[in-house]
């Protein structure tokens, strides 16, 4: 014999600490900005870090090429362009490696800096 | 002087046209509300909607394809730019170029009361950039003081198809030629090499302003202007003029009366019209007349030019319509029993249409046939068909598109129309909102479908194959099109086209319309706290608005006053967050993205600095406490969350913390009985652990739990059932 009741009972959801990452130099982060699945972080002394979460939501730290942690950066922006509105040519085969996400990068003499493809970035 | 200040830009719609304007490949709509000019681009997008007008060809078609198909594809306008225009723009053309900075086409912008415009897009700056002026309301132009000034008469614009010359009239009766240097670049060349006596002459003659035109690289040459009657002595009343598509030279057909029509003087002026096509030589500004018909009614007041495969022209009138074809073979048609009345001239009789054609529309529909789509001034939508004998016209007719078909999608009288490709036409209006109507006939979407099943069964966009004038005559002389690069299909039968012909709405542009009377009304505040606040005094303004089945209320509000729900007084807050968390196996209970935690930076003044969480339910808001969430770790500088709300990330000055915005704790799915066990299912991401209670004595867990993964109830059932004996 089986007798199947359904019950279904809601536990209440809460803030479960999943990781730290702590700041690797002493500089502060001044400033953030988030595109799903990568964070941009600015820090006061101008450097920049770039973390990405994977399936597991876990972040890890990337590495990024010379040419963008030698330059001193006042604020930076990620922006998922889903419209191809900077990207003038679709990709036109979305394999796993490329990301929609743009990097905007404001330098401290004022100069603008797109990064396309940044999961790539890590890999310079 | 006037001082005002635009509270609202303008909305409707006055004029229209499609051409590739930011590349050549691109497909562009530019629409001219009065004062300000808007480019468009269109882009499909696919709709999962499901479409809500029963139309009859999805009803009946039994394919399977289309029954499983749910997605449609519509078609956006996306503003590109716009500009607002210092006068008011009467008229918008299209000028094929040779040369241009983009690639693409020119527009040519016709400005009350006299003024052309010749306007290329500039990709380096993206934005449009005007490549001349030419301006015609100089003094010594203007009429006799008795006749009615610049401004009170209307301007006509006609650009040749091939785009060898535009014309204007203003005024009176006066016209301007203004040679667009497309094909006629190495003849202006060699006039200059052998003649340039005349050519000085001709220089010193013309009406131009914008220097002279020596240099190729310009894309026109100087403009004249001339009087109508010298062209021919009875052009005294011009009603209307338009260039004929695929002549050898600028042809232009022109609707004049020697004596003023009038509907009062109808038993003594019957039929002055006159129609007439000319042939213009720009270099001997001569002119020859091919066609002429006279006795045409009285109430013709449009020239409708009409390419391949149809050709010739057609002649609205309020109550006809005539299509005279490039040898002067006449076909009409009466839509209304009053036609004969005011008319002696032949007419098919089709009265009972019963239609009004004051204020109608004709544009094409882009079918193979080169059928037009009739849009009257009530907004119904009708449909005329030629019947082609061979190259020539044997006859017309016309066929209302019934509601069920989407003939009842206008609500309002169209003031323009541009046929923008893919069986997509932009219809604007003056009085309602402006709408970018699809038609799809059902012959040619089972076409369509053969194409699509014979094909890698990848489902394309259905409108867009083989919709434009792919019907095109390969061999004909006078054919300017290059012939289409994919293989041409039949022309499909006029009875195939008009089975089940329906139409929908892809986009529409909101028209605030006409408004009629205004007035002021106090802005609304709804907060039950906030009744005491008197220097709430905002004003909106409300107007009566449309016409017909478009009216309505309007109401401009210079601010958004939301009502307020819930107030909560948290002090000491600096900065605020709101973050949608769920856990990571969401499927079994998806919510709405709707935020439920409220993160805060407090004040160090007020509390002791650092951060807060909150939830947030439907009544209150909770402060969360002991959780590990800390508030003593710093003030929070930034807050997100990754991977659609599964992480929540807070950005401390020195690090930053993840948190796991899902369930730490189990949830109950469901309880079995099964015998004398007690069998719950219990979630917890991703696995399902399952344990066992025995009934009687209800000892906790024993060693039997089972792990599943993300399997369904339906299938734990049979586990259980079937492994029910094994186990004890």
């Amino acid at each position: 014999m089986c007798l199947v009741c359904e019950v279904a009972l809601m536990i209440s959801t809460d803030f479960g600490l999943a990781q730290i990452i702590p700041s690797i130099d002493d500089a502060s982060i001044v400033a953030a900005s988030f595109a799903d699945p990568f964070v941009l972080l600015v820090k006061d002394d101008g450097r920049i870090a770039l973390l990405r979460a994977d399936d597991s939501g876990d972040l890890e730290e990337l590495t990024i090429n010379e040419n963008l942690a030698s330059q001193t950066w006042k604020s930076g922006s990620l922006y998922d362009d889903v419209n191809d509105t900077f990207r003038l040519t679709q990709a036109q085969v979305e394999d796993e490696s490329s990301s929609s996400v743009l990097l905007f990068l404001l330098n401290s003499v004022g100069g603008l800096q797109v990064s396309f493809e940044v999961l790539r970035i890590s890999y310079n | 002087m006037q001082c005002y200040t635009e509270l609202t830009p303008p909305t409707a719609v006055t004029a229209s046209v499609a051409l590739p304007f930011l590349s050549s490949s691109a497909n562009n709509l530019i629409v001219a509300k009065t004062s300000l000019l808007q480019v468009f681009a269109l882009k499909s997008v696919v709709s999962e909607a499901a479409e809500t007008r029963k139309n009859s060809f999805t009803n009946t078609d039994t394919s399977p394809k289309v029954q499983r198909r749910e997605r449609t594809f519509i078609s956006k306008l996306i503003l590109i730019s716009e500009y607002d225009v210092s006068g008011t723009i009467t008229a918008l053309a299209r000028v094929k170029a040779q040369r241009s900075k983009s690639g693409g086409e020119f527009l040519l912008v016709a400005i009350k009361d006299a003024k052309l415009s010749l306007v290329e897009w500039d990709p380096e700056k993206h934005s449009i950039s005007t490549v001349s002026i030419h301006y015609y309301e100089r003094d010594d132009l203007q009429s006799p003081p008795w006749a009615p000034v610049v401004s009170k008469c209307d301007s006509i614009l006609t650009v040749d198809p091939s785009s060898r010359c535009a014309a204007l009239k203003f005024g009176v009766r006066s016209l301007t030629i203004l040679p667009l240097g497309l094909l006629g670049d190495d003849l202006v060349i060699e006039d200059e090499d052998h003649d340039t006596s005349t050519q000085s002459k001709r220089r010193q003659s013309s009406m131009k302003v914008n220097g002279d035109n020596s240099t190729v690289a310009l894309p026109y040459s100087a403009s004249f202007v001339l009087s109508l009657v010298q062209l021919d002595p009875t052009l005294i009343h011009p009603i209307h003029l338009a260039f004929l598509h695929e002549y050898r030279e600028p042809t232009v057909g022109i609707l004049s009366s020697k004596i003023a029509s009038s509907a009062a003087l109808l038993h003594e002026r019957r039929d002055p019209i006159c129609y007439t096509v000319y042939t213009l030589d720009l270099e001997q500004q001569a002119s020859t007349p091919l066609v002429s018909i006279p006795g045409l009614p009285y109430d013709i007041h449009r020239i409708v030019p009409l390419p391949l495969p149809v050709g010739g022209a057609l002649l609205i009138g309020n109550n006809e319509l005539i299509h005279v074809d490039q040898a002067g073979k006449i076909n009409s048609v009466a839509v209304n029993s009053l036609a004969t009345a005011g008319s002696s001239f032949p007419l098919v009789f089709q009265g009972e249409l019963d239609l009004r054609l004051e204020g109608c529309v004709i544009e094409q529909l882009g079918s193979a046939n080169g059928e037009l789509l009739l849009i009257t001034n009530t907004g119904e939508l009708s449909i005329v068909s030629f019947r082609l004998d061979g190259r020539s016209v044997s006859g017309f007719s016309i066929h209302t598109i019934p509601d069920i078909n989407g003939g009842d999608l206008l609500k309002a009288s169209a003031s323009c129309a541009s046929h923008v490709g893919g069986g997509r036409i932009f219809v604007g209006s003056q009085d309602g909102d402006s709408v970018l109507l699809g038609w799809s006939s059902k012959g040619l979407r089972q076409r369509q479908l053969r194409r699509d099943s014979e094909a890698a069964g990848v489902v394309e966009d259905s409108l867009d194959e083989d919709f434009d004038e792919d019907g095109a005559f390969e061999d004909d002389l006078y054919a300017d099109e290059k012939p289409n690069g994919h293989a041409r299909t039949l022309a499909t039968p006029v009875t195939e086209l008009l089975d089940d012909l329906a139409f929908r709405v892809h986009d529409t542009l909101p028209n605030l319309g006409p408004l009629i009377d205004i007035t002021l009304m106090k802005s609304k505040l709804f907060d039950p706290l906030e009744e005491d606040r008197k220097d709430w005094a905002k004003l909106d303004l409300v107007a009566a608005s449309g016409r017909g089945q478009t009216s309505s209320l309007v109401r401009l509000s210079p601010e958004i006053s939301p009502s307020v729900t819930k107030r909560f007084d948290i002090a000491g807050v600096t900065r605020l967050w709101a973050v949608h968390a769920e856990s990571a196996s969401g499927e079994y209970f998806t919510e709405d993205d709707v935020h439920n935690f409220l993160i805060t930076s407090m004040d160090p003044e007020f509390s002791e600095g650092g951060s807060q969480v909150f939830r947030l339910d439907e009544e209150e808001l909770e402060l969360m406490e002991g959780y590990d969430f800390e508030p003593e770790a710093g003030a929070t500088v930034e807050v997100g969350s990754l991977l659609n709300g599964v992480r929540i990330v807070q950005v401390l000055k020195n690090e930053v913390r993840a948190f796991d915005g899902g369930r730490s704790e189990f949830h109950i799915l469901g309880v079995y009985i099964v015998a004398e066990h007690l069998w719950l299912c219990i979630c917890h991401a991703p696995c399902h652990f399952f344990s066992c209670f025995e009934i009687w004595k209800m000892r906790p867990p024993r060693a039997c739990l089972n792990v599943y993964k993300r399997h369904s109830i339906a299938s734990m059932i049979n586990v259980f059932t079937s492994d029910h004996s094994s186990r004890t």
